[in-house]
């Protein structure tokens, strides 16, 4: 199995603050990997690295073999990485449909978009025509997961998605994520709630003051997480 | 009913043309939460270039249109959408109330730089073509100018509801970064979204030209209808937008019609506009200021009294030796700066601490010159009367826009000070119809003020007196209340702090300041008239103080003096003429990387030449370690998401 998603020694941060110091991380392709670690370890930087919406320092992030730092996020998007941001990444002041036509920047039709949509999460044809902002967090996080279904994603990348939504809707939408892997997209999820994702990953990786700490098997890297987390590895 | 029917068709074109005007500053808002107040400013300018075109150059109407409405105005709108209001949307409320302002002042003087004042008669489009419809003439410009209305109302409701480009508008104004992710591209949809606003501007402006003919003024105030409008939509609603738009002109055209020519209605008429907004502002439920946001701003160290107290004596011995040494057309002219640095004092206050914004601080100067000029005049308790009346009505209207915040409030004030143009200053018992009053100069314990120069001394004396007093507060429980009111109202709110008498009395106090100014200003000039209060001439002044530091009482001095030279240098050398308000337009653009303005500047620059020389002197680090020195804070609202 290849790299699609590969960084090495990435650098990067905020102005004169750097978050991450030097990251080396290689995600497989058509795989489910988890990306785990402390509060401000530097996840969401990580994420937001590869998606163009920080700049690397220095450092490399190929994308499918393609140099891509400092490539803008709408062209990263266009080229096929679907990034799913912490938080709920929909518009809340637009409504359901509104924000599935949005979703037709990847090229597909909007009655396409809808019927995957619908089909996937038939809740939210109940709520089409409510304001995005006006769903449940879980509601939310369902339209926020259709970019990913309907995009086409090479590699998709999650951040939170765990964030606020209670266990039984966190499990339903990683099931959604790990079937994506299944049909070869190359998914790299963000968590800071281990034990739902790692159930469902093919492999794990931790992120501990701005370096991968370990990376390898989930069930081992779970085994050690607590270890990894109060810096036994450091 | 015949003249009914005339009344009525009037009022739907301009309704009609307020509506196009409308509709762009919807879409703007919609997509990137700046309210353009200079949105009439652009439909004015683009009118003069029609003009230009068509009467000047000789080009057909309809290819001028074309030119002007299609291909200029979009282009200036993202140029300027580009250049200096992208982003703006995040800043604090009242900097990019500020920002829009100054764009409205340097197309003013952009428009008199360019077209310098006279008669430019515009005809109708088609003139002499229509039909009678009973006994009222409905023009094809009529015609077209309400299908034009029509037109842009739908057509903007399709664009914004059933378009993808339409939704992405909209969801920019939210998160542009999640647009890009989903593949968008934010900044050409602002880009757009501006131009389409910039065009309507420029359609409504020309469409409108022949109703109000050219004018610089007219034609930029229109839009205080549009905004009324747009307002009653609640910057959001296009088909409230356009009804509004209708009623207003219907509204307007009846009152020209029905009500009397004489007595106390006259002033009324034009004054409608104004008065809807203010109705429309007040009785609307305005949109709640978004909770759970901090909106720190840098402010500049407050000095302590020990600090301030050596400046203020520098600065009234400088005004003393200012007076020996002037002639006295040039000590007049200082003390008019001192004197309008009094002004920005109210606006230090009212801004700089208190975060909101007055589109109207000269009518209560213009209050107290009116107060001065007819109550005990010539005596110090006509000083005292004009703070105390001026903030009076400072408190009346505040009382009525305690509901309002940033913006609406901003807009209140300014159709506040149109109502007061308009109706009070020409009333009788003020200036009197296009009349002057004569003020007597102050005899203060039997010393008399009789001379520009003794003036200048006592302008330099109550400016350093109101100087100190504000830092006073500043630095008092009612200052840390002001300010945490500007940063969070609703961490005010928990703590159980009265925002409500915090924000009267703020603006109370703001407007005392300026009627104490205006009352000075009334005895240096000796004679005073509505017109040196005009709301439009707060605008330069709001402009040049924020551009030379509405946080310090430094930068009103700067301001002050500013605001008297300019006109000078502009009569020294006419051919810069409006270029000078463009050029202050652009440098408080610029400015809004320095909230604290050319003081701050000055401060910083003080700071660091004081520090080298300590450490020059002592060979180590400066020693002063006094807490005043703390440099500008760090935007909390600026922080990265």
């Amino acid at each position: 199995m290849s790299a699609v998603l590969e960084l090495t020694g990435v650098r990067a941060g905020y102005g004169r603050i750097e978050v991450l110091h030097g990251v080396d991380l290689d995600v497989p392709e058509g795989s489910l990997t988890a990306l785990l670690g402390p509060n401000g370890a530097g996840k969401s930087t990580l994420l937001k690295t590869v998606a163009g919406l920080v700049r690397a320092t220095s450092g490399h992030v190929h994308l499918s073999g393609v140099h891509v730092n400092g490539a803008a996020p709408g062209a990263l998007a266009r080229a096929g990485l679907v990034t799913v941001p912490e938080g709920r990444a929909v518009f809340p002041n637009l409504t359901v449909e509104e924000n599935l036509r949005l979703m037709t920047y990847g090229g597909r039709r909007e009655a396409a978009v809808r019927e995957t949509a619908f089909g996937r999460f038939p809740r939210l044809a109940e709520r089409r025509r409510s304001l995005a902002g006006s769903l449940s967090g879980g509601e939310q996080q369902m339209l926020a997961l259709t970019r990913a279904l309907v995009a086409d994603p090479v590699v998709l990348l999650v951040d939170e998605l765990s964030m606020g939504l209670a266990p039984m809707v966190v499990a339903e939408l990683y099931d959604v994520l790990a079937g994506l892997a299944d049909d070869g997209v190359t998914v790299l999820a963000v968590e800071q709630f281990a034990a739902t994702v790692l159930a469902v990953a093919d492999h794990a990786a931790v992120l501990v003051h701005g370096r991968i700490a370990a990376a390898g098997p989930p069930r081992r890297i779970g085994a050690d997480l607590a270890e990894l987390y109060l810096g036994g590895a450091a | 009913m015949d003249s009914f029917l005339t009344y009525t068709v009037l009022g739907l074109v301009s309704g009609a043309g307020y509506a196009v005007a409308a509709g762009g500053l919807v879409v703007t808002y919609a997509t990137s939460r700046i309210f353009n107040i200079g949105h009439g400013a652009v439909g004015m300018v683009m009118a003069f270039l029609f003009w230009e075109l068509s009467a000047g150059r000789g080009l057909p109407a309809w290819a001028a249109v074309a030119l002007v409405v299609l291909v200029v105005a979009p282009l200036c709108g993202a140029l300027a959408e580009r250049t200096v209001l992208r982003d703006l949307g995040e800043a604090p409320s009242d900097v990019a109330l500020v920002v829009t302002v100054a764009l409205m002042v340097a197309l003013l003087g952009l428009a008199q730089t360019l077209w310098p004042p006279k008669p430019r008669p515009v005809s109708p489009f088609f003139e002499g073509h229509g039909f009678h419809l009973g006994s009222a003439f409905v023009g094809a410009h009529d015609l077209l100018t309400v299908a034009a209305g029509l037109l842009v109302a739908a057509g903007l409701s399709v664009l914004l509801r059933f378009t993808r480009t339409g939704a992405a508008m909209r969801a920019t104004v939210h998160d542009p970064g999640l647009l890009a992710l989903f593949g968008g591209r934010p900044a050409w949809t602002t880009s757009l979204s501006w131009a389409i606003g910039a065009s309507l501007a420029a359609l409504s402006g020309i469409l409108l030209t022949p109703v109000v003919q050219l004018d610089y003024y007219g034609l930029t105030l229109l839009v205080i209808s549009a905004y009324s409008a747009a307002m009653l939509g609640r910057l959001t609603s296009l088909p409230m937008t356009y009804l509004g738009a209708l009623a207003l002109g219907l509204l307007q055209s009846y009152t020209v019609g029905y009500l009397p020519t004489s007595g106390a209605f006259t002033g009324l008429r034009p004054a409608i506009p104004a008065l809807f907004l203010f109705a429309v502002l007040v009785f609307l439920r305005s949109p709640q200021a978004r909770l759970g946001r901090l909106r720190g701003a840098a402010g500049v160290a407050v000095a302590s009294s020990r600090r301030a107290a050596p400046w203020a004596a520098v600065f009234v011995v400088a005004a003393a030796v200012a007076a020996a040494a002037l002639p006295a057309e040039q000590a007049l002219v200082v003390a008019l700066g001192v004197v309008y640095g009094i002004v920005m004092l109210s606006m230090v206050l009212l801004n700089g601490y208190g975060g909101q914004v007055s589109l109207a601080q000269l009518t209560f100067a213009g209050v107290g010159a009116v107060v001065a000029a007819r109550w005990a005049s010539g005596s110090v308790l006509s000083l005292v009367a004009a703070a105390v009346v001026a903030a009076a009505v400072g408190a009346l209207v505040a009382l009525p826009a305690l509901r309002l915040h940033g913006l609406y409030l901003a807009l209140a004030t300014l159709a506040f000070g149109q109502l007061m143009d308009k109706v009070v200053f020409q009333a009788d018992f003020a200036f009197g119809y296009n009349g002057a009053l004569d003020v007597r100069r102050l005899t203060v314990l039997g010393v008399r003020f009789g001379t520009e120069k003794a003036y200048l001394v006592l302008s330099a004396v109550v400016f350093a007196l109101v100087g100190a007093g504000l830092l006073a507060l500043r630095r008092g429980p009612y200052g840390r209340l002001v300010l945490a009111l500007r940063d969070s109202e609703t961490a005010c709110a928990t703590l159980g702090l009265n925002a409500r008498l915090a924000r009267v009395v703020l603006f109370a106090a703001s407007a005392g300041i300026a009627g104490l100014a205006g009352a000075l200003m009334g005895g240096l000039r000796q004679s005073v008239s509505a017109s040196d209060f005009m709301v439009f001439n707060s605008l330069p002044l709001l402009l040049l103080a924020v551009a030379c530091g509405v946080t310090s009482v430094t930068g009103a001095a700067l301001g002050g003096a500013a605001l008297a030279w300019l006109p000078k240098l502009q009569a020294q050398f006419p051919a810069a003429g409006g270029l000078l308000f463009l050029v202050v337009g652009v440098a408080a653009v610029a400015l809004r990387s320095e909230p604290n303005g050319i003081a701050g500047w000055v401060f910083r620059f003080g700071r660091e030449t004081v520090a080298a020389r300590w450490t020059r002197l002592s060979g180590g680090p400066s020693p002063d370690a006094e807490p005043v020195d703390v440099g500008p804070v760090e935007a909390v609202g600026h922080a990265p998401r």
